[in-house]
């Protein structure tokens, strides 16, 4: 058996400087995907996900006033940037994706306002699905609106019945009545106190997106491992078994130079990371069985997989749906509580936590006992796969 | 055309005796109607729970009118401020709001005095972010319009003496029958698209990317398999002319499996455009990764490059390619991939002809390698 650990060594340094390429690659790949989905989640004020161009406003003193106080003062300063353009770089830009999308003032709009008129707002952006303005365009729409049209309606309310009773000097009543308005909006944000609970034993979005595609990245460094793993021709196991060497052990020592050849693999992404980052001291310990369980379930759906296209296949469509589900992409709580539920047993999920665990520094021993736990059933579902695919090389 | 549809049916039958391919098969239908049935319960980017403290009717109110019918919040109505806290410190929710004891009087109170310290609700959070302020909003857009009425009275009782003999309920009518209608918004989509059939919901919004590079993905396993057959020389019989149109005859059986069964998938979910497009789309988008990887398996040579580039290339279609984001200043980057055009094409019809200029271009430069290789 030694001599059979030896020459899957020799192969697996084959391919070792293959797979650290590819992951060289996917880190990269994962880090731009990492960095969009931080930013676009960030309140950080040089970091504002949503672009969107105003129309129209250029030629308007009033509205050059109302968007420099948007701008200055108002609390959507945080969560958007207000750019001014025509309405032809508004669509070049929304079509090059430099703004999520842009807003027409009709020409006359405040004229036709202090008239009580409300010409409606032209909120033009693209039908992509992907992009968080596509989301938000609704809510964002209907806040705004619910600020304007409430102030005129309580400004044009009195006008109607300063009208109606036959009292004097309303255009003067609804300029100190609009003014007024204007007050309350810039203030609206004092109408709630903010109590920050801080983290505690909870992630930041950073780290829960950092940990997620941490997973991901480990089931996807496992692919350029699939030729290490997978045999065509199963002579060679076939001769050792027929010498005593049973299939059990060859399984165990193929597992065994798999998870020495990812381990390596994360020892040196760790020791790259290290010159960028402070990383955690005990962050390799607590790798070990996630690197393990990442070993285990390539290593069941290579043996259950048979040829190395469709293992390769087959652990992409798995590692990717299941990371999905269990919020590696996602936040978790995105999805209906009944997937949630589901989620907190996944392989992926504990992986996930468990990785969460070594930056909050709260290791919970439940979850490294259910990882352990589908790295049995795993490596046993993968073993019997693997036994089969032998005897039956052996008829 | 006999000849076509006899070599269909074996490439075909060949394809189904990978179990693999058959899992995968059955797995997409699996996947997008999952998605499917997961959008349909209750789910929200923010989850937020609600509470008061004391009983107050105005608060009460206040909550009744949060409406969650919408994709961005989620909320989850408490019992009692404590459990709220807790939900948000068990990281249940992100956020809680807490209407405060005495609602109307503190309501008054910052009429009266808007920049002094009158909270009406304490917001709990655990991290702050976009979602988060917008959610803030929400929360004050709801507030302002209880405001919005009783700064309208207090300043007609104060400032129009003229209207002193009309009744809160009189001044109040005036109030609420001013712009019942008025929409402050007319949504409009950017020229040359059209809008798609059905509301998209998050959790649904990438299926559509997720299947064109999971068809992608196939086009590459395909190419893997072609370059398998050229070691064995299956197809060594075919005249050097013959074996191009024998690769591609390989690409689009699988090719054509795979997005027929996505399809039908999207449209059993209901996500799909209008049908005839989608197979004008569906069709052109099997040619442009037929081309692609072919394309590829040329530019690589070995199975062993080209099996190391598969993780590589779907990672990269996964980022640069508006699935679950757009990033809009990577376009160039973004025209290379053939998953852009499939996502895009559903809804500007421009990219189905860079689709076709794609294709043409990819096969354009399989034909000149392959006459520079002597292949």
């Amino acid at each position: 058996m030694e001599k059979y650990v030896y020459l899957q060594g020799k192969r697996l340094l084959r391919y070792l400087a293959g797979a650290l390429c590819v992951v060289t690659l996917l880190v990269i790949g994962l880090w731009v995907a990492f960095s969009v989905l931080v930013q676009q989640a960030s309140n950080a004020e040089e970091n504002k996900p949503v672009a969107v161009a105003m129309v129209g406003t250029a030629d308007d003193a009033m509205l050059q006033m109302g968007l420099a106080a948007m701008k200055s003062f108002d609390a959507t300063r945080f969560s958007m940037k207000l750019v001014e353009m025509n309405e032809e770089e508004a669509r070049a830009a929304l079509a090059d994706g430099r703004v999520g999308a842009y807003v027409v003032f009709p020409e006359g709009f405040l004229e036709e306002a202090m008239m009580g008129n409300i010409l409606p707002l032209k909120f033009v952006s693209t039908t992509g699905a992907a992009g968080m303005v596509s989301v938000l365009k609704d809510e964002v729409g209907a806040v705004i609106s619910t600020l304007l049209l409430e102030s005129q309606k309580a400004v044009y309310g009195m006008h109607m019945a300063m009208l109606d009773e036959n009292v004097d000097g309303r255009g003067e009543k609804m300029t100190e009545l609009a003014i007024m308005y204007v007050e309350y909006v810039m203030v609206r944000d004092r109408v709630y106190q903010i109590s920050s609970l801080g983290i505690a034993d909870e992630l930041t979005l950073e780290d829960y997106l950092l940990c997620g595609l941490a997973v991901v990245l480990l089931h996807l460094a496992g692919l350029p491992f699939a030729p290490l793993m997978i045999r065509k021709d199963l002579s060679l196991c076939r001769m050792l078994a027929a010498r005593g060497k049973s299939a059990i052990g060859q399984a165990f020592c193929d597992l065994g130079i798999y998870l020495a050849g990812m381990l390596a693999l994360v020892a040196v992404l760790l020791v790259g990371a290290s010159f960028i980052a402070e990383l955690p001291k005990d962050l390799f310990w607590v790798c070990l069985p996630v690197v393990l369980l990442v070993c285990s379930f390539s290593f069941m759906l290579y043996a259950l997989s048979g040829d190395l296209i469709g293992g390769v296949l087959l652990q992409f469509f798995a590692a990717a749906g299941m990371c999905f589900i269990s919020g590696c992409m996602y936040p978790v709580h995105f999805f209906p509580v009944s997937v949630q539920k589901l989620a907190a047993w996944l392989p992926a999920a504990l992986a996930r936590s468990m990785l969460g665990g070594c930056i909050t520094g709260q290791q919970d021993g439940r979850v490294c006992g259910l990882l352990l736990a589908w790295c049995g059933l795993f490596v046993a579902v993968g073993i019997v796969a693997r036994v089969r695919a032998v005897k039956e090389a052996r008829v | 055309m006999r000849k076509l549809c006899l070599w269909f049916g074996l490439l075909t039958k060949r394809l189904y005796k990978k179990a693999t391919f058959v899992a995968i098969l059955v797995l997409i239908p699996v996947m997008v109607l999952g998605y499917s049935a997961a959008a349909q319960e209750d789910s929200g980017m923010l989850a937020v729970a609600l509470a008061q403290k004391g009983e107050d009717t105005l608060a009460q109110e206040m909550i009744d009118r949060l409406d969650d019918s919408g994709q961005v919040f989620r909320f989850v109505r408490c019992d009692s401020a404590q459990e709220a806290e807790d939900l948000v410190r068990g990281g249940k929710v992100d956020a809680a709001w807490i209407f405060l004891e005495d609602t109307q009087q503190r309501l008054e109170r910052f009429v009266k005095d808007p920049k002094g310290d009158n909270a009406l609700v304490t917001v709990l959070v655990r991290q702050e972010n976009v979602v988060q302020k917008l959610a803030l909003e929400k929360l004050g857009g709801l507030l302002y319009t209880y405001c919005c009425r009783l700064v309208y009275l207090d300043y007609v009782r104060a400032q129009v003496p003229g209207l002193a003999h009309l009744s809160d309920e009189t001044l109040l009518q005036y109030y609420e029958d001013t712009f019942q209608s008025a929409e402050l918004f007319a949504y409009d989509e950017l020229e040359g698209n059209m809008p798609l059939a059905q509301d998209t919901h998050y959790l649904t919004a990438p299926v559509r990317g997720l299947l064109a590079v999971a068809i992608f993905l196939c086009g590459m396993a395909s190419a893997l398999y072609y370059t398998e057959d050229r070691k064995r020389g299956t197809f060594g019989w075919l005249s050097a002319r013959g074996r191009p149109w024998a690769e591609f005859g390989c690409q689009m059986v699988s090719l054509v499996n795979v997005s027929v069964v996505a399809l039908v998938a999207r449209m059993l979910a209901g996500l799909t455009v209008d049908m005839g497009r989608e197979v004008l789309i569906t069709l052109l988008y099997c040619l442009c990764v037929a081309g692609t990887c072919m394309l590829l398996r040329r530019l690589c040579g070995s199975q062993r490059l080209l099996a190391t580039l598969l993780p590589v290339m779907v990672v990269a279609a996964l980022v640069l390619c508006p699935v679950f984001f757009d990033i809009g200043q990577m376009r160039t980057l973004q025209y290379l991939l053939p998953p852009t055009f499939y996502i895009t094409a559903a809804y500007d019809g421009a990219y189905l002809w860079k689709m076709v200029v794609h294709t043409a271009i990819t096969f354009g430069a399989y034909g000149l390698l392959g006459a520079m290789k002597k292949e």
